[in-house]
């Protein structure tokens, strides 16, 4: 029972990697190809001072790059996934912010830098939803899973070993 | 009590970010559109350098000679209801919300044109008519100064309703 449930689980988590890396690999390949447009999509938002606007626009997509090949690989997943919810959600701020400011209509910028390339905006806030629920999931699963319970077999052994090899703790 | 790893966490986040930084700034230092990363050195954002310096300003006097000679297309970068009130006459509607559309429909008159002027609301430096300049290719493109406001206030010819360069309308 518990080793399907290990089974399932890593599947799972296997799952969720690459489809995040190809999600964040598909999103950054057009803002590499176009950072002048992605610039402009970013400019829109009025979130950034001018001076920042061309270095975000250039670096952003490039941590997205090596959040997905960090992810795809298998290697730091815990840090990617943290990094990969920490941008999803500071692509929500930006969208709730446009919403606020009244603009239901918008260019997220998300996957494409095409002008025509617009979005409800309640619509986009409800995918980054469902993908800050896979970022989190992963991490939480990777990182705080992982290291509560390697806590809890090291306390086990510990208690063991106290107790001369009795388990009966 | 459970410690979590949290120093390590912190550590591949930062590296992982240093790396996707190193990978933008090769990659942008190495591409002939790469974007200024310092500021000062282009005064709106998304225009890269040598965009920047390629690119032509024209008064309205300036154009105005353009347009009586004929030796200019001009592009209007503003949305479809301003073109419909009062544009320059003869000009191609080209907003930047309807860009690609536009684009197919006039690329003939673009890709034969000498010099392109594009000109928007005139109300911001770096509106419309940068970004729509940027999307645009031709051995010469100039940027209006005032936009469309410095052609009227002049009392240069305008023309309200449809027109031939309207996106949609048979050119």
């Amino acid at each position: 029972m518990t080793a399907s449930r290990c089974t399932v689980a890593w599947w799972l988590n296997l799952a969720l990697r690459l489809g995040l890396a190809v999600v964040f690999f598909w999103a950054a390949l057009d803002k590499i190809a176009h950072p002048n447009r992605f610039a402009d999509i970013i400019t829109d938002y009025q979130m950034l001072p001018t001076a920042l606007l061309n270095p975000f626009a250039v670096m952003l997509p490039w941590v997205e790059v090596a959040v997905a090949v960090f992810l795809a690989l298998g290697i730091w997943v815990p840090a990617a996934a943290l990094l990969a919810s920490g941008m999803t959600v500071m692509f929500m701020i930006a969208i709730a912010y446009a919403l606020a400011k009244g603009a239901a209509d918008l260019h997220c910028g998300c996957f494409t830098t095409s002008a025509e390339g617009r979005g409800e905006a309640w619509g986009l806030l409800w995918r980054d939803a469902i993908l800050l629920a896979a970022c989190a999931w992963l991490f939480w699963r990777t990182w705080w899973v992982t290291n509560v319970s390697r806590e809890t077999s090291v306390s086990r052994e510990t208690i063991q070993e106290a107790h001369g090899g009795d388990t009966r703790d | 009590m459970t410690r979590l790893p949290i120093f390590p966490l912190i550590v591949h986040c930062a590296l992982l970010v240093a790396f996707g930084c190193v990978a933008a700034v090769v990659v942008n230092a190495a591409r002939p559109d790469g974007l200024p990363l310092l500021p000062g050195q282009v005064p709106c954002p998304g225009v890269p350098v040598a965009w920047w310096t390629r690119l032509e300003h024209v008064d309205a006097a300036q154009a105005y000679a353009l347009w009586q000679q004929r030796a200019a297309v001009f592009v209007d970068a503003r949305p479809h209801e301003d073109y419909i009130f009062n544009h320059l006459p003869g000009a191609l509607e080209m907003p930047y919300r309807d860009f690609t559309r536009a684009q197919q429909q006039f690329a003939e008159l673009l890709n034969s044109a000498s010099l392109i002027v594009i000109y928007d609301a005139g109300e911001r430096p770096c509106a419309e008519a940068v970004r729509v300049s940027k999307r645009l290719s031709g051995p010469r493109i100039a940027l209006l100064r005032g936009g469309y406001p410095a052609w009227e206030s002049a009392g240069y010819p305008v023309k309200g309703g449809h027109d031939r360069g309207e996106v949609g309308q048979t050119p």
